[in-house]
């Protein structure tokens, strides 16, 4: 009886909070927002629910397969690249609540971000089509660009708690959300501020916006439930991006009820959305190999300067 | 001696035995199919039987070839000595051997003339087996010198090109400066401890390391690398694999490769003892880091399908070496994890590769295209392959890459040495850099247009891909189950690289390492490691998460057009696509990759494609690495 509340428990997890649901609702609600503040840099007009009626719109649309395309390829892809972002989630603590403890560190996130690019890349790829071809190179040089720098704020938050904890470095973050709620959260010391830093200018790369270019030319074959949810995992990884974000440095900030805690990531993300729009409205697009440059040079260096005062312990 | 511990003798013996009688029953076809696979098999078991004394109850197989015993400390007598880390070489090497043997016979069947190939790449086979199961130094070196005949043979056998036998006279021009310098370290050796054995060795050598010694372990290591094709000392790879059916070279790399590490490792933990040297770990980790980086970033710019593998393959056994240089049990747990890991993806693709050969007939990339329709198994096959060697969860090439970056994390922080933590990032930079050059391997010479001429091939029928079916299994396994397979293959062969003690005290005499090393306590190996991974449960988890979305998609499309069922049932006549285009070859091909990054690259050309093709200048390396190698262990040792 027990085994079969344990197993309807974590159906639950996986299908309404933190899983699919509770993606699918904040995902989009953070992508309407960050649409609404952009938007309203060039005065344009839109509810921030305009991503739900896409959604549904693109529900009722035809799915077509072209002749070209392998079928079985093209219609997994977006799926299951959506469904990597909603066990991702399920690894990502919620203050001090995670729904699967114990069985994810940062570097298995850090590689699972990678998932549902590659389901993005190989959808195109099945879909035959030259066209999502092009925008293949700019894909994986965003890719290298954003996991490097990425992979240094992660071991930052891990080196900093670890060496607090006098256990060197902590891989896990359900630790380093502990860590934080009995310590204060990690943003309040001076080398996570870089690391914040490298962080937020990081989630551009790994959601395609802005700076970066668009790369949705890569679902140029797609339509329907299918496009509905590669547009969904965009807004999903949005979403995750900024709860990773909470649970390295803010994750401090919970009261202990997980649904209060989970609204105050929401408000978190919210502005962390804001803040990205913020740049998505500012910069223009700059072209590929000169924005790898900047990210080398910049966001890289200031990911490095994170990690080395956390490891010198500053 | 037991009955079971003649095993490894008959593993080596039925390889030898499968060269002569493939070289005498060549014309019975029949025979010329089953014997090599049965001699390939017979060793493999023979490998696979002692698994659960000698990995398991960490008993140690000491076989003295003509029964003759050590006299003392001194002996020039041959000796066979098993130990985990031998054990886990020839499993390795035996299965590697025996997957070539299967696709050698595919090929052969198929029309290939192979079959003058098989007696030589038997006496190969058998060698590099002999090689890592000798307790001799001796041994080991005339074993090294059948290889690099063997291997020489190998190209001049098939001669399609001119390049065949001018690259055969290139490598064996090289190797016989890597087997002279090699027996000048012997001869070191030998005059300095009296005795060829490893154990004799590692109880004297290290205790009295002198300049002599030094110059030994450089003339040894330098001059068995170029033997075995380490990097950057491979100067065969690339002059010779058109002389070839051209998924050869591979296999022959990896095989000999392997046998390299082995020797290396041999060298640098049990005989001289130096890899406790920071100076050693640091080389180690520099040079491990540097061929991952270098031969990545080569293989971007390779317009031949072959070479494009072989270098990804190279690359990845770059963090073979950076993950020994962490020297940790970890870091040298993982290193083994690894050379498992490789060998399965090796194995994989090189299949997936033949297949493509055997269809297409060409392996250039610009030629190649729209391949998933006849071989839709092999497409499937080849994205597993290379997302395992990209690194992507649950398979078994993430799980190595997970172990790496959680040893080097281990060793920074216990050294305090920052700097460790460059062979993570390096990994993960490789780990991209492989991805993206392998998916556009894929995109194109899988989908795009179908040239005109491989219009008629017939699609891949189902057994051809059994093989392929095994490795993937084997990938996903290992993958899901990394502490299963560390627990009795790569942690044993581990603990048996720290306990140089044991070794000794089995070819000597049980005390003998406590009366020449003195009083020596076991070290204490610590196999934990600070992160967390549940592969099965991501899995499920993926699993159930699929599932899901599937069910509501279609839930919420139910009834209209729209469903994914209506569109996996659906047929459409349009070839043309959203945005008008024509289906046609992959427009970015197999040429041009990176084209942005290619000017940046272009300055470092000569570091990055340093293979001019002259004799001369491979010779040149060769020497300018024996001086260094020289001048590296008078200094830092």
């Amino acid at each position: 009886m027990k085994l079969f509340a344990d197993a309807l428990f974590n159906l639950g997890y996986i299908l309404v909070f933190p899983g699919l649901l509770y993606c699918f609702i904040c995902g989009l609600l953070l992508s309407g927002i960050e649409r609404k503040i952009s938007a309203g840099w060039k005065r344009k007009a839109g509810p921030i629910i305009q991503p739900f009626y896409d959604f549904f719109s693109l529900c009722g649309k035809e799915t077509i397969v072209p002749f070209a395309a392998n079928k079985t390829g093209f219609l997994l892809s977006p799926i299951i690249g959506y469904a990597s972002l909603i066990v991702l989630q399920l690894f990502i603590p919620l203050s001090s609540f995670t729904a699967f403890r114990g069985s994810a560190d940062i570097i298995v996130v850090l590689y699972m971000l990678l998932v549902p690019e590659i389901c993005e890349i190989t959808g195109s790829i099945f879909s035959g089509s030259p066209h999502a071809e092009k925008w293949f190179p700019q894909k994986i040089n965003r890719m290298i660009s954003c996991e490097i720098s990425l992979a240094l704020v992660l071991l930052s938050a891990a080196r900093c708690v670890g060496r607090s904890m006098g256990s060197g470095v902590v891989f896990s973050l359900s630790e380093i959300a502990e860590y934080q709620a009995k310590n204060g959260s990690l943003i309040g010391r001076f080398c996570m501020v870089f690391a914040a830093i490298a962080m937020i200018l990081t989630i551009p790369g790994i959601i395609g916006s802005r700076p970066f270019h668009d790369d949705e030319a890569i679902f140029s074959e797609y339509d329907g439930i299918l496009l509905a949810i590669y547009k969904l995992c965009r807004a999903g990884k949005l979403f995750t991006m900024t709860s990773l974000f909470c649970s390295l440095f803010l994750a401090g900030s919970g009261t202990g009820i997980v649904l209060i805690d989970a609204v105050v990531f929401l408000i978190i993300s919210v502005l962390l959305t804001g803040c990205i729009a913020l740049l998505e409205a500012v910069l223009c697009r700059i072209r590929s190999e000169k924005l790898i440059i900047t990210y080398w040079l910049a966001v890289f260096v200031i990911a490095g300067i994170g990690f080395v005062l956390a490891w010198v312990g500053a | 001696m037991n009955n079971w511990q003649i095993l490894p003798i008959i593993s080596v013996l039925s390889l030898f035995a499968g060269a002569l009688l493939t070289a005498l029953l060549k014309k019975k076809k029949a025979l010329r199919c089953i014997i090599p696979v049965a001699a390939a098999a017979v060793s493999f078991i023979c490998m696979v039987l002692p698994v659960r004394r000698v990995m398991i109850d960490g008993e140690i197989v000491t076989v003295w070839l003509g029964n003759r015993s050590n006299a003392g400390k001194c002996s020039l007598t041959a000796a066979m000595e098993v130990d985990a880390l031998s054990l886990f070489f020839g499993l390795i090497l035996s299965g590697a051997i025996l997957l070539s043997i299967l696709c050698f016979n595919r090929y052969n069947a198929n029309g290939g003339h192979v079959s003058h190939f098989l007696p030589v790449f038997f006496v190969l086979a058998g060698s590099v087996l002999c090689l890592t199961l000798t307790g001799n130094l001796f041994c080991m070196f005339l074993m090294l010198e059948i290889v690099s005949f063997s291997a020489a043979a190998l190209i001049i056998l098939r001669n399609r090109k001119s390049g065949g036998s001018e690259a055969a006279l290139e490598y064996l021009v090289i190797s016989r400066m890597g087997s002279a310098a090699a027996l000048a370290g012997m001869i070191i050796l030998y005059a300095q401890a009296g005795t060829l054995n490893f154990a004799g060795l590692s109880a004297m050598i290290p205790q009295n390391m002198n300049a002599f010694s030094k110059l030994a372990f450089a003339f040894l290591l330098v001059g068995f690398s170029i033997m075995t094709f380490n990097v950057p000392l491979y100067s065969y790879s690339e002059a010779s694999d058109d002389s070839f059916p051209a998924h050869f070279p591979v296999l022959v790399l990896d095989i000999i490769g392997k046998s390299g590490l082995y020797v290396m490792i041999r060298l640098s933990f049990f005989v001289f003892q130096t890899m406790q040297l920071g100076s050693f770990q640091f080389l180690f980790a520099v040079a491990g880091c540097a061929v991952m980086l270098i031969f990545a970033i080569r293989a971007l710019n390779q317009y031949d399908l072959v070479r494009r593998l072989m270098f990804h393959f190279i690359s990845r056994v770059g963090s073979v070496v950076a993950a020994m240089g962490i020297c940790t049990a970890p870091g040298v747990s993982t290193g083994f994890y690894q050379v498992m890991s490789h060998t399965l993806v090796v194995g994989l693709l090189f299949l997936a590769l033949s297949e493509i050969l055997r269809q297409t007939g060409t392996s250039d990339l610009n030629k190649l295209g729209g391949l998933s329709g006849k071989m839709p198994r092999t497409t499937f096959f080849f994205l597993i392959g290379t997302l395992s060697i990209s690194g992507i969860p649950p398979l078994n090439g993430f799980a190595s890459d997970w172990l790496m970056l959680q040893a080097v994390c281990t060793k920074a922080v216990e050294s305090g040495n920052i700097a460790w933590f460059l062979p993570a990032f390096i990994c993960l930079i490789t780990s991209l850099l492989t991805l993206a050059s392998l998916l556009k391997v894929f995109r194109t010479v899988f989908f795009g247009d179908l040239p005109e001429k491989f219009r008629n091939t017939p699609k891949i029928s189902s057994e051809r891909c059994f093989a392929m079916e095994i490795m993937t299994a084997c990938c996903i396994i290992s993958g899901l189950f990394p502490d299963t397979v560390g627990k009795y293959l790569t942690q044993p062969a581990t603990t048996a690289v720290f306990n140089v003690s044991n070794y000794i005290d089995a070819l000597n005499g049980s005390g003998a390492a406590g009366q020449m090393l003195g009083e020596i306590s076991a070290p204490a190996i610590d196999f934990s490691t600070a992160g967390v991974y549940s592969p099965v449960l991501w899995l499920v988890l993926l699993t159930i998460a699929i599932l899901g979305v599937a069910l509501i998609s279609e839930w919420l499309c139910s009834g209209k057009f729209s469903s994914l069922a209506s569109a996996v049932g659906s047929h459409t006549e349009s070839v043309v696509f959203s945005g008008n285009e024509e289906n046609v070859g992959s427009m970015v091909a197999g040429t041009v990759f990176f084209q942005k990054m290619k000017p940046g690259l272009c300055r470092f050309s000569a570091v990055f494609n340093p293979d001019s093709g002259f004799i001369r200048n491979h010779a040149i390396l060769a020497a300018a690495a024996f001086a260094l190698a020289m001048l590296f262990m008078l200094i830092m040792i």
